[in-house]
Order: C-alpha cells, then structure tokens, then sequence
C-alpha cells in the first residue's frame, strides 16, 4: 500500500501504523479531549451558546468536541449552571426529525460506556448539573460535570458523548497545563477581551488550532486539520490531504542549450 | 457469504443488509488499483479529473435531500446538522477540483557550480500510488470525500472502506461517483470486517 488514511481510535490507528508494509505513507486521525480555557475577563453570557454547541454538537461524538472547560474560579460556578441550562433546553430525539438537536449514540454499548464515566466521575466527586442519565437505550442526556477529580475518566480519555466537564481555576499557568496534560493534543479555544490574554494562550496551549473566541470544534474543509502527538499524524483538510497523497518527481535535463 | 447489517441507531431498527466482502474480493480489488496505479497510460490528465469533480458536485447539488437522509438515518446526525455535512461535502468536492491546480513543483537551480553546468531541473508532482481509505461513522458523507475524494483529485486509485455502522453514505457517493464517469477501478468500496479491512490497511504488495 502506498498510502493509508486512517480516521479512528487512536487504539486502532497506532495499531495499524505499526503493521503497515515498509514505505506506506500515513495519515491518521484520531481523537481528543478538547480543552477550552476561559478568562477572568470572558463574558460568559456570550460564551454559552458556542460552547453548548461544540459540546453537544451531534451529542459529542465528533474528534474535537468541547470535553475540558478551564473557567476562573471567580465565574466558574456560574457559567457551568447556564451552561447545565442550556444543554437541559436541547432537544433530544430521533435525528430524522428537523427540530432534533442532539441524537442517539452510535451504538447502545456506548450509551452505557458514558454513562458509566459519568457515574463515576460524580462518585469521584464531580457534581453533575445536568443530564447525567440515559434518554431511552439509545441517547444520552447532555451532561455538564462540574470539577471532576483529574483522574477520572472523563478528565483523562475522550468522552465522545454529549458530556462537558467544567473546572474552576485561579491559577491561570496551572490551568494551562492541565489543559496540555493528556497525550492528546488536537484543537482548543480561548474566550477572553484581551488580545494579549488571547495571543499568550494560542502560544501555549498545545494543538494544531486553537480558536479564539469559538468552540473547539470549528472546522472547514479547507483548513488544516489534525491531531498532534496520540491524537494523530499527518495533517487533513482537502487541500492538505492531496499534497500528502503526491509525491515529487525531479527533472534533471542536460543540454548544451542551457551552457 | 456472510452479512453487514445496517441499523438506525435511534431506533435500532434494521435499514439494510449488505454482504460483507472477504480477502478474495480484496485481493482482486488490490490488483485492479494497482496495475491503474502502476500504468501512466491509464491515468486521467488533471483536466478531466476536475471536469469529473465538477460533475460530481452537481450530481450531489441534485440530491441534497437524499444524502442527508441516508446520512442523518445510519449516523444518528441530527437531520439539520447532516445537511450541512451534504453542503460542506458538496464544498469540498468542489474545493479538490480547485486545488488540482495547485499540484505544481519548482525550479531546482542548476550552473551554480561546474559540475551543474548546461542543466535545467526541475520537480513535478506525481500521485503516490494507490490510497487505502479506513473512514469513521460520524461525519458518513463528508469524510468520504476528505479521503476518497482528495485521493481520486491527486490521481491515485483509491480503495475506501467505510465504518461498518455507516456504509450507505459512502457507497451512495462512490455510486455517483461512478455515474458521472469516474471509472470504476479509480475508486472502490470495501465492505468487509475488520480483519479484511487490517490486511486493506497493511497490504505488501
């Protein structure tokens, strides 16, 4: 094979990388556990529609899905109770019908792995705000977490259900590094007024794109797109893609016309 | 042979039942994109592979409804979010048509030295070969064409296997593709389970 493109589990994915026959070009695109990080300054009213969007968009099961919400502890707990509102105000329900907001998990085993996180991330001692609870086998109710313990599951591996978790922080560095914790590194935001606040954190945090003043999973076809380190090789959108998939061809030409 | 079944994931209702294609069929799948990939004199020229995508993008403008349907049905997608995966589907089509053009090389300088002298050099791009595509359940339409699609416009043969949960979006474009006349061994659906879909991914040949 000359080239594989593979969008998956990272499981899967460094599996495969591992097994392809010498020479095979890759490009592999796996998930993440998107951190966002909001400052002191934020105007949280603003924020909570984009980012209940890009949490519960297609109910979370999207590679760049808002997961780790990083608030100052000043605005922290307020936002995550407008947030919790907002993802109770969603319509859940079968996606063939046009008012449908969030639909059904892929598979019910995956209903019941979110679940599953989600109960134990609150006998971690998270506090769940909403959701929290499956919508018949197949749907998944959107859930904001607040302050899950850092070891839980949905603080560490990616979700990939309609599930936001909300720290509060009053060490801005500390937040920052938490959010580069995880092997996983694809896309994140940053809300804040300031563009200085703005720059320092698209310098710091670690992804391929970080968003300011959106959610992190914003996406045309034509940027570039990828995951860093476990989440990923190679970079995708259209453009991106077809260059990896060519390769150059040199031309040498001697003529004593070019003497 | 045995049997992919295809299911609604909100109502788990069975939508389709499509026979699953075993290392045989893969092997034969190999050797058609192979020899188009290993014979120049079969490659399309970069003018017919835009006119190609541009017809494909037509033909999906023509049938929004529809590829929101299969798609929103098997992925779960709510059925708003799914048309703007078709539109952004449609988007890229066109957006690989364009960027055909921007498959290009560079001068490489020559006479700089003796030895280089009475030279002139320069790159080109050529498709790397043939592309193994293993594609993801929640974006059905649009990563089709992220990784098919592109692999088609850079001029390589492309074998695509779509997740086993959502493979009637993927074989719905590849048909279509087909349809406004890509020929068939350019781009190839595989339907198979994992293990087949592992020795797509490590092929040595």
């Amino acid at each position: 094979m000359n080239f594989l493109t593979f969008i998956g589990s990272a499981k899967v994915g460094w599996y495969l990388k591992s097994k392809v026959a010498p020479g095979t070009r890759v490009a592999l695109e796996h998930g993440g556990a998107a951190p966002v990080l909001v400052e002191e300054d934020a105007a949280i009213e603003s924020i909570i529609g984009p980012l209940a969007k890009g949490g519960f968009y297609h109910a979370g099961q999207v590679c760049v899905s808002v997961q780790r919400v990083f608030v100052h502890a000043s605005q922290a707990e307020a936002f995550a109770e407008k947030l919790a509102a907002a993802g109770e105000a969603l319509v859940v329900g079968d996606p063939l019908e046009k008012a449908t907001e969030v639909g059904p998990l892929i598979l019910p085993d995956e209903v019941e792995r979110v679940a599953q996180w989600v109960e134990e991330a609150i006998s971690e001692g998270a506090r769940c705000l909403s959701g929290g609870k499956k919508i018949g086998n197949t749907c998944y109710a959107p859930t904001v977490l607040y302050n899950p313990s850092p070891e839980s599951k949905v603080s560490t591996e990616e979700i990939f259900g309609p599930v936001i978790c909300v720290y509060p922080y009053t060490d801005r560095a500390e937040a920052i590094r938490q959010a580069n914790a995880l092997p996983y590194h694809f896309q994140a935001s940053v809300f804040t007024q300031h563009v200085d606040k703005a720059f320092s954190a698209v310098r710091q945090l670690n992804a391929l794109a970080v968003m300011v003043n959106d959610h992190t999973a914003f996406r045309v076809d034509w940027m570039p797109f990828g995951g860093r380190d476990a989440s990923g090789e190679g970079i995708g959108g259209i453009a991106y893609s077809m260059h990896e998939m060519t390769r150059p061809k040199l031309m040498v030409i001697k003529s004593p016309a070019f003497e | 042979m045995s049997t992919l079944h295809v299911f609604n994931p909100y109502t788990q209702e069975k939508i389709d039942s499509i026979p699953l294609q075993g290392p045989e069929a893969l092997e034969e799948m190999l050797r058609r994109a192979y020899a188009l990939s290993l014979d120049t004199t079969q490659a399309l020229p970069p003018h017919a592979r835009i006119r190609l995508l541009e017809k494909l993008a037509a033909a999906m403008e023509d049938r929004v409804e529809e590829l929101t349907r299969i798609a929103a049905e098997e992925g779960g997608k709510p059925y708003t979010d799914s048309r703007v995966e078709v539109l952004r589907a449609i988007n890229g089509v066109k957006t690989a048509a364009a960027e055909i053009h921007q498959l290009k090389g560079e001068q490489v300088p020559m006479g700089l030295t003796e030895a280089s002298a009475g030279r002139m050099a320069f790159t080109f791009r050529e498709p790397i070969g043939v592309v193994a595509a293993i594609s993801a359940f929640n974006h059905p339409l649009n990563l089709i064409v992220h990784q098919a699609v592109t692999a088609f416009a850079a001029g390589c043969p492309v074998i695509v296997k779509p997740a086993n949960t959502t493979p009637r979006s993927c074989i719905t474009l590849v048909g279509m593709m087909h349809e406004v006349g890509i020929p068939k061994d350019w781009v190839q659906v595989l339907i198979s389970d994992n293990d087949t879909a592992e020795r797509l991914a490590t092929d040595r040949a």
